[in-house]
């Protein structure tokens, strides 16, 4: 079963709950939406850091900021699990951009560029997941790898203009309107 | 600045910027400059955050690889301490945590909520579905409370998140039950106030029901019924 699955399975509503019981402080539950989202979140550390080790420590401070941080998402219109996977992305991408260099060895390993082994089986098969997939197929191929890559990979600009062979200022200006592009054909 | 005083038109250039911080792409030292623009500008925050829900469904391509239950262990350790002291460490912990928050200007509405519920919690907890939580906001205010409504205690505390009330107008609570409002109250000047409920009251306050919150004439209300606009509403979610 995926996390997909299984979140929707027991619904975001549950999610919500535990996430809003954290933020009054309440131990069991907090230790609850550890059991039920842990698996998604080392999934996000993981596959952005690439260490075991790391990314093991990565989790534990993602949870630390989850139950410090717990209050905020009564203040946000994102979904429970959008909000969690959120706050691991951001943590998991801020280390890896304080790490100096990635080894390289790693580099070549990570350099796949889209989304993991089983993306569609993974994916399910909801209207906005669709979308999204539909929406990046618009971009040229290149692009929307490069987009993909950057957010289930965590590539910096220069990784990208690295492997694409172009300098960094074009990469960027490539990516801002493939995301201005995206923007509008998922707003369409 | 504060959080409530942000108003300025955002452009976009600030659009490109927020989605490059939720797709990752940017150096840590500007990803560090984001994250303080978070802080500081809600309206910047809100174009964060719908970028985040624009992107999210490529979150599905994150395959799910269970933790070893090691981390679970060093977590518990890490937050709680490893002897089963319960509530003073955790108390303590959380009033640092919490003067740490204020000191981040940013901060302190998510400190006052934290502090907010660390009162409730100090009270024996009632019976499930005897507690309710809103985020009260609204499309384009500033206006944001947080609410806890406590059945049994007949008690609904409100938490000022941000948002003044205009000169010379009050904040009016309402509960709506099935589409007919029903006053509150007024709410009390101070970032965290507390509205007693008439029993009367309380049956309108249910899973279903909205807290909305109007500005109105001094002392609320004249007619009884909402005449200013809705500032911030949320529905209640038990907890």
């Amino acid at each position: 079963m995926t996390a997909d699955c299984i979140f929707a399975a027991m619904g975001s509503d549950d999610i919500s709950k535990l996430i809003f019981r954290t933020a009054l402080r309440d131990r069991t539950s907090f230790d609850q939406l550890y059991s039920r989202t842990s698996a998604k979140l080392f999934g996000v550390c993981l596959r952005i850091l690439g260490d075991r080790a790391e990314a093991e420590e990565a989790l534990q401070e993602v949870y630390v900021k989850i139950w410090t941080k717990a209050d905020r998402f009564s203040a946000s219109d994102l979904s429970p699990i959008s909000w969690l996977v959120a706050v691991a992305r951001n943590h998991a991408i801020d280390l890896i951009r304080a790490r100096r260099q990635r080894g390289s060895g790693l580099d070549e390993a990570m350099d796949v560029p889209d989304d993991g082994p089983t993306p569609e089986a993974q994916a399910i098969a909801s209207g906005e997941h669709r979308l999204i997939d539909r929406c990046l197929g618009e971009l040229e191929e290149d692009r929307a790898a490069a987009v993909r890559g950057a957010y289930l990979n965590g590539d910096s600009y220069s990784e990208l203009a690295e492997r694409f062979g172009v300098p960094l200022n074009t990469m960027r200006t490539w990516l801002r309107r493939s995301l201005a592009k995206l923007k509008e054909c998922l707003e369409r | 600045m504060t959080p409530a005083d942000d108003h300025r038109p955002y452009r976009e250039e600030d659009d490109l910027v927020a989605a490059e911080y939720v797709l990752g792409v940017l150096r840590a030292d500007e990803r560090a400059a984001v994250a303080g623009r978070i802080e500081a500008e809600p309206g910047f925050a809100r174009l964060v955050e719908a970028w985040e829900a624009k992107l999210s469904p490529m979150a599905d391509g994150f395959e799910e690889v269970v933790p070893p239950e090691s981390v679970r262990a060093a977590l518990q350790q890490r937050l709680f301490g490893q002897s089963a002291r319960q509530q003073p460490g955790a108390l303590a912990r959380m009033w640092q945590s919490v003067s740490v928050w204020r000191a981040a200007t940013a901060a302190t509405a998510a400190a006052l909520l934290v502090l907010a519920a660390v009162t409730w919690m100090e009270a024996p907890a009632p019976e499930a579905d005897e507690r309710f939580v809103a985020s009260l906001s609204g499309e384009g205010s500033e206006v944001h409370y947080f609410v806890v409504y406590d059945a049994r205690a007949q008690d609904i505390g409100l938490s000022h998140v941000t948002g003044a009330r205009p000169e010379g107008r009050d904040f009016e609570l309402w509960v709506i039950d099935d589409g007919q409002p029903h006053s509150l109250g007024v709410i009390p000047e101070g970032s965290s106030v507390h509205v007693a409920v008439g029993e009367a009251l309380q049956a309108a306050i249910d899973d279903d029901a909205v807290f909305a919150i109007t500005t109105e004439p001094p002392g609320g209300s004249p007619s009884g019924a909402p005449t200013g606009p809705v500032v911030a509403q949320g529905a209640l979610n038990p907890i």
